[in-house]
């Protein structure tokens, strides 16, 4: 049997498949909130399906000279079925209350911020790896135990981030010159004064991954970071501690010496430096101060003490800060209300509630964990004025 | 937070380019083999101008250390992921001369007209894309987790 033969068998199978994952979302009755997600879902089985019609009906592809192409087609309209049936259809069947429950705080924080409302995503409260988005299926994930707990809540605005981010894909444009032109910099003064063997490497990768091309990660996830901290203010830096505390990574990889170039996040302590250079720009003076010394004391009592050498020219505080500035001035020129211009009166407000959570963590600790669960309860009641939330 | 933002955002990244590579390569292979009714002339120009960057890249930074060597071009906007380099260079650190020189006929006879290219050459297209898929792939297996 030749290779496109197969492929024919394949496409046979796969629209199949198609159509048995069209029937279990037409016949799956659930919550108006996923109304558009479930026609999208069901719009990207169809535009596969006519995907697969026209690889069959393809002569060309069919030719034995063309098995690598053919086999490559299919590949990408079977990843495509993948991606609904393993992302969209299960966040479809199980939405349930808890859900529900996410959909309510991100209609309540695109109105308290003014995110616009067009780029809400679907949620699901049932993630298994933590909070997570994929931009273009419109969907944002969160744990279901965050649904009751405040402090995570920044890591959400994180997801929102990169939710805008695909939706103004133009965002941090004017941060991509500045890469050129500071790594050429870097590369005229090793020419210069010389430098480390390596440094000439350490450089271009960097470049790469700041970059805005399909290496370039690092700029985005720290966008991110920063279009957090716009939001919610120094809550994003006190959840970016929690969270490596947590996870104990070590806060300074990857290095120049060990880089993997599938890492796609950037290293801790530098997305810790942009979340400080944004509160800078907000004028946040001695919430950078705590900040610093809080995230000073965790790394002391660490294994991961010392800034490695080569820190700096992966991850360079002059565009560290030149980054802050660009998505500060953009996220102004949107019109999203910074946290600084949030604080309102009521203490239910998404913004105020994560500032709030976070002043009592570090004022009151022992005392926290009633504090949420008092507030917690009241900020759902007050959300979902027609169902009273149970007493335990 | 997950990888899943930056993935999903890679993914389709390079799902555009492995869609235009298989296109470029699909045109080339059109001619060369004379399938079909004939190829648009525009498509067949995008895909000689495409191709030969994408091949002149290889030639430039697959005899390269590491990303050090690579000119100032290339990492402001390289045709291909350095993974995809980095496959195609690890396929051939036994025969790298050779390669080399099929790289440099291949950019010769892409420059001519896509009727001078050779059975070694349509193999040497057909592993480019091989590869770039190969890359796709990999980040869809990372996205979804069967990795």
């Amino acid at each position: 049997m030749g290779v496109n033969h197969n492929v024919l068998g394949l496409v046979s199978e796969l629209k199949n498949r198609c159509i048995r994952l069209i029937q279990i979302l037409n016949s799956n009755n659930t919550f108006e909130d996923v109304n558009e997600l479930r026609e999208e879902a069901v719009e990207r089985l169809k535009h596969t399906y006519a995907g697969l019609q026209d690889l069959e009906r393809d002569q060309l592809l069919q030719h034995s000279k063309m098995q690598a192409q053919a086999i490559s087609a299919y590949q990408e309209l079977f990843q495509q079925v993948v991606l609904v049936e393993e992302i969209l259809v299960p966040v479809l069947i199980t939405y349930d209350n808890h859900d529900h429950r996410g959909f309510l705080w991100l209609h309540k924080f695109a109105s308290e911020t003014l995110f616009p409302t067009y780029g809400i995503p679907s949620i699901t409260a049932k993630s298994d790896h933590y909070y997570w988005t994929y931009p273009d299926l419109g969907i944002v994930g969160m744990p279901i135990g965050d649904i009751e707990g405040i402090l995570g809540w920044p890591d959400l605005v994180h997801e929102l981030g990169h939710v805008l981010l695909a939706i103004r894909p133009n965002f941090v444009d004017e941060f991509i010159p500045l890469v050129k032109q500071h790594f050429q910099s870097e590369r005229d003064l090793i020419l210069d004064l010389g430098g480390h063997p390596q440094s000439n490497r350490w450089i271009n990768i960097a470049q790469l991954k700041w970059g805005g091309r399909r290496d370039g990660t690092w700029r985005e996830e720290i966008a991110c970071d920063l279009i957090a901290t716009y939001l919610v203010g120094p809550a994003y830096g006190w959840q970016h501690l929690r969270l490596v505390t947590n996870r104990d990574n070590d806060p300074y990889f990857p290095l120049p010496t060990s880089v993997n170039h599938t890492m796609s996040h950037p290293a801790d302590q530098a997305r810790f430096e942009a979340i400080l250079g944004i509160l800078l720009a907000l004028k946040r003076f001695e919430d950078i101060k705590r900040l610093e010394t809080a995230w000073k004391q965790m790394l002391e009592a660490r294994y991961y003490g010392k800034r490695p050498q080569g820190f700096d020219v992966y991850y360079p505080r002059t565009l560290i800060t030149q980054l802050a500035n660009i998505v500060h001035q953009q996220c102004q020129h949107i019109g999203l209300i910074p946290f600084t211009e949030q604080q309102s009166q009521n203490e239910l407000d998404i913004v105020s509630l994560i500032d709030h959570a976070w002043n009592v963590f570090r004022k009151t600790p022992s005392q926290y964990g009633q504090w949420e669960k008092t507030i917690v309860q009241r900020f759902w009641v007050n959300l979902e004025p027609a169902k009273s939330v149970q007493p335990e | 937070m997950s990888d899943l933002g930056l993935l999903s955002k890679q993914y389709e990244q390079l799902n555009v380019l492995l869609r235009r590579l298989r296109k470029w390569i699909t045109v080339s292979k059109q001619v060369y083999y004379e399938l079909g009714d004939g190829v648009d002339e525009i498509d067949k120009t995008e895909a000689v101008a495409s191709l030969t960057n994408v091949v002149i890249f290889l030639e430039q930074v697959i005899p390269a250390e590491d990303e050090g060597e690579w000119a100032e071009e290339w990492i402001i906007d390289p045709p291909l992921p350095i993974e995809v380099v980095k496959k195609i260079r690890e396929a051939h650190a036994n025969n790298q001369p050779l390669f080399l020189d099929r790289l440099r006929r291949l950019t010769l006879h892409l420059k001519e007209d896509l009727m001078q290219l050779t059975d070694t050459d349509i193999e040497m297209l057909d592993e480019i894309m091989l590869a770039a898929s190969a890359d796709v792939n990999e980040v869809f297996r990372r996205m979804m987790r069967w990795v």
